[in-house]
């Protein structure tokens, strides 16, 4: 008896076992596509910060955090993904709440035009790489498109075992390890340069005013900001292109929003040409996103806004603080030099 | 060496039911593909071009001819290039996926084109009631029609349709 007991456990301990290599193995290590990794970089990092931003590559990919730390001796970081949704947003700050209580949260308001879940694919790049908790599991809860199931989240393998015939390089290569870090506190660095077109401006409304489930959770990041004594901030950044326009009708609704519950709102639309932006030089696809030297001039505006209208003081005599992040800054200019060498 | 026997045939079964499961898994979404394929509501006829979710676009762009904006929206996430065609009262989005552009998003813009089954901006949330019966879900004053990952949303404002849209959620 005590044998067949015995047998049964090392079965189960064999299975598991094999269970977790096959898993690792097929589950996407996101190295070819590091908007994947964005969430989980974060751990390495944790803690300490002035400002965390959140949102999407609106803000991955228009903040600067080793140009806020350079200018100004701001700490900051981005828990930013790609398509990150209100509710996306909400999860992720709730979690970093756990770690720290920065001074100030930076939400970028474009994403406030989805009301729904958009795809499956955005979800898995914001959950699966953040660490297990009741908040993640909420998370994934409030996000699933109907498709989906959250035991395809506990146990990836559900989901991704047809990638047994489809596995790349970067599934072997990463099988048991973890990639390098590939961005700059958060912040993905893009040195390409493709100009925008000129364009006609949208002048019909939109379909809709930015929808009730979006703005309910921008509401619930207020609350989770004030709870925490984090100051919440709400921008639009200084893109504009007719693919993704941000509508006279979405902006009286934010203005509205932050004038009613005494918010931060600045929209940066206006602002490009003050802050230097040339968008035949400072994007990386015709005016979708900001490219690193756009990125750099928009941080060095906001970064003032930061200093002068919020009162967050420089770090820049605070001995192991400066010597982290000059750290950082100096492994992002290396970072910065290298693709600009390899984009020639 | 008998339990080390019986051991490896637990294993061996196990990996059998893995691989049974990945077999049916692939079978069911073939299953799944060719009946929504058969009952398809996910499309809509302009300019006598069928315009149908989660279809290769590449004829129908041809047939529709020179859009009035073509707007490169970026590869978000690296999921694939997405492009929006908008012909004036329509626009048609597509995903550049491994095997070809798809569409996978349809907006009607103004009451001028209508769905198979004659609802256009302007209808009555009866119509749409009448012409697609009960909705997959009535929420916030969106009625939505589901299969699979297709969907087709009418938004409904005062009792009558303000936006269409088709979209495909993957």
């Amino acid at each position: 008896m005590k044998k067949k007991i015995l047998i049964g456990i090392a079965a189960v301990v064999v299975l598991a076992v094999i269970f977790g290599v096959l898993q690792a193995l097929v589950i996407p290590k996101y190295v070819t596509n590091p908007e994947g990794l964005l969430t989980g970089e974060y751990y390495a990092h944790k803690g300490g910060h002035d400002v965390i931003f959140v949102g999407d590559c609106e803000v991955y990919e228009s903040f600067v955090p080793s140009v806020l730390w350079q200018e100004y001796g701001i700490t900051s970081y981005i828990r930013g993904s790609a398509q990150q949704l209100a509710w996306h947003s909400y999860y992720l700050l709730k979690e970093t709440f756990r770690y720290e209580k920065p001074k100030a949260v930076v939400f970028n308001v474009y994403a406030l035009k989805y009301g729904e879940p958009q795809s499956e694919a955005y979800n898995r790049m914001t959950f699966d790489t953040m660490k297990w908790s009741d908040v993640k599991a909420a998370g994934i809860i409030a996000s699933m498109t109907e498709d989906e199931s959250f035991l395809d989240y506990v146990f990836p393998l559900l989901r991704y075992h047809s990638r047994i015939t489809e596995l790349e390089s970067e599934d072997i290569q990463y099988w048991f390890k973890s990639p390098e870090a590939m961005t700059d506190n958060g912040y993905l660095i893009k040195t390409g340069v493709v100009p925008m077109k000129e364009s006609d401006p949208i002048t019909d409304a939109p379909d809709e005013l930015l929808p009730e489930r979006a703005m309910e959770y921008l509401e619930k990041i207020r609350i989770l900001c004030e709870k925490n004594g984090s100051k919440l901030i709400l921008v639009k950044a200084p893109t504009n292109s007719r693919g993704y326009w941000w509508y006279d009708e979405w902006e009286e609704q934010i203005a509205d929003y932050a004038d009613k519950n005494d918010v931060a709102y600045y929209n940066f639309i206006p602002k490009a040409e003050e802050m230097g932006i040339d968008w035949q030089t400072d994007t990386y696809d015709g005016g979708l996103h900001l490219n690193v030297y756009g990125a750099e001039k928009f941080s060095r505006y906001f970064g003032q806004i930061l200093a002068n209208e919020h009162g967050l003081t420089s770090h820049k005599n605070e001995g192991s603080i400066a010597k982290l992040w000059n750290g950082y800054l100096n492994e992002y200019q290396n970072k910065k030099k290298e693709m600009e060498g390899n984009s020639k | 060496m008998k339990n080390f026997r019986r051991l490896i045939c637990v294993i061996l079964a196990v990996a059998c039911c893995f691989t049974a499961l990945t077999v049916l898994s692939s079978c069911n979404d073939t299953e799944n593909n060719e009946q929504n394929k058969n009952e398809s509501i996910f499309y809509v006829v302009y300019n006598g071009v069928k315009i149908e979710l989660d279809k290769k676009a590449d004829s129908v762009l041809q047939k529709l001819g020179t859009p009035k904006y073509e707007d490169n929206l970026g590869d978000c996430g690296g999921i694939g290039v997405q492009m929006k065609y908008t012909y004036g009262d329509i626009a048609v989005n597509t995903l550049k996926e491994e095997d070809g552009e798809v569409i996978h998003k349809i907006s009607l813009i103004y009451d001028t084109v209508s769905t198979p089954k004659g609802i256009s901006i302007g209808s009555s949330e009866q119509d749409v009631r009448d012409a697609y019966g009960k909705p997959t879900s009535d929420d916030n004053g969106k009625l939505l029609y589901k299969k699979s990952d297709l969907e087709l949303e009418f938004t409904v404002k005062d009792g009558s349709v303000s936006a269409v849209n088709y979209r495909r959620v993957r």
